[in-house]
């Protein structure tokens, strides 16, 4: 007998095997976005059939290859974030990964409640994530964690441009410690539709009210 | 080796790629390289099998260390093992690769998958965590032999439902048939312990 079609964990199967294709595929990951429930399926399925993983064959990559992927990720480690970790000495990996994990899990961590489902977009230069952005749900407010924002006589300003409209100011955000933003009446602009960005501005931010800077970072938001 | 070291062994791989990953998210250029030299040979092999194309499968590989590098921070261990959450970007680009080519007539003939499946298992010193391989493996016996072959293909090919359909002759809702109820007996092998 077939199962039934409407089974969460089958389509979490479907597409952890990734027999879907087109509108299903894109449906299916959509609800990875928006339902944790979903996406944890997601996780176990892919845990499940990972060891099929085991039974393909090892191949080395020629041996050029680690350079052409250097060139692509253009110089040294990530600029900015190092040179923040030599200032405020954090210089070990285990410090690094405390940030890391911070930035990702504030609600956990400040709130010990059972997290909410948390707004995140991962800001990319073209290189590299240059901010990582969380949503914590209890407060409203957004934590932005600066990665690579170097700039002199700027500010960097975090905007909100929600899907088919124009970009909304959040504020000036600190370019050496994680931010948190509140988002106040701004709240209901920062949904899975929206893109962050962030421009260098005027100290104080844009005059104008609208972007006059360059983009430094931008990213669509998603939710883990 | 005794299961128990095989055991001991894929604990110590996954922690140390799970450490050398928080150094990639805060932006360290050699835990990247690190993590390269543990895992492009398992990467790349994917990538070879999925795109079936050495330049299509050297691009790919490419990209997926660009992602890695750029989404390390979204790594969460208490979601994915290091190594699965790597493999997972590897077949979903590959996947993407794939179906953006669509180039049917450079598909390995169906006699590929299956005896890439059968003639690996030997490979057991690669093999890091021999229990839920060996679950697995188990578990995709007890399905009907058209189901267990579709979902070793899917997997190894990165075919989608009309590809395999296809390629099988059948129609397609004959194949996503034997695919859902075989991933249904499947669940239920594995989540009662065989």
């Amino acid at each position: 007998m077939d199962p039934p079609e409407d089974d969460p964990d089958l389509l979490a199967a479907e597409f952890s095997l990734g027999v879907l294709e087109g509108g299903d595929r894109a449906a299916a990951l959509r609800q990875m976005l928006a339902d944790p429930a979903f996406a944890r399926r997601v996780d176990a399925w892919r845990e499940r059939l990972a060891p099929l993983n085991d039974l393909m064959p090892e191949v080395s990559p020629p041996p050029g290859l680690w350079r052409s992927i250097e060139r692509r990720l253009g110089g040294g480690d990530r600029g900015a974030l190092t040179r923040w970790r030599a200032a405020t000495a954090a210089t070990t990996a285990l410090a690094a990964a405390l940030l890391a994990v911070i930035a990702l899990r504030p609600s956990v961590l400040v709130t010990a409640a059972a997290p909410a489902p948390q707004l995140v977009a991962q800001l990319g230069a073209p290189q590299a994530t240059a901010l990582l952005a969380v949503y914590e749900d209890q407060g409203g407010n957004l934590i932005v964690r600066p990665a690579v924002v170097e700039a002199h006589n700027r500010d960097a300003e975090l905007w909100v441009i929600p899907k088919g409209g124009a970009p909304v100011s959040l504020g000036v955000i600190a370019r050496d410690r994680p931010t948190r933003v509140a988002l106040g009446a701004h709240r209901h602009l920062v949904s899975r539709d929206a893109v962050l960005a962030v421009t260098l501005e005027p100290i104080g931010g844009s005059p104008t009210g609208k972007p006059t800077g360059p983009v430094i970072a931008q990213g669509a938001i998603s939710i883990i | 080796m005794h299961e128990h070291d095989a055991q001991d062994w894929a604990d110590v791989r996954r922690s140390q790629l799970s450490a050398a990953l928080a150094r990639v998210a805060a932006g360290e250029r050699a835990a990247l390289r690190e993590l390269y030299d543990r895992t492009s040979a398992k990467l790349f092999g994917i990538c070879v099998r999925i795109c079936a194309d050495q330049q299509g499968a050297e691009d790919v590989l490419q990209d997926v260390y660009i992602t890695i590098w750029n989404r390390a921070a979204g790594f969460d261990p208490e979601r994915a093992s290091p190594i699965t959450w790597l493999a997972t970007i590897a077949r979903n680009r590959a996947i993407d690769w794939r179906r953006a080519r669509q180039k049917i007539d450079t598909m390995l003939p169906i006699d590929a998958a299956s005896a890439v499946a059968d003639g690996a298992i030997d490979a057991a010193d690669r093999i890091d965590d021999a229990r839920s391989t060996a679950r697995l493996g188990a578990c995709l016996e007890t399905l009907d032999d058209r189901a267990g072959r579709a979902i070793r293909e899917a997997y190894y090919g990165g075919f989608s439902y009309a590809e395999l359909a296809a390629r099988d002759a059948v129609p397609l809702g004959t194949m996503k048939s034997w695919i859902r109820r075989g991933l249904d007996r499947l669940r239920k092998c594995l989540t009662n312990g065989g």
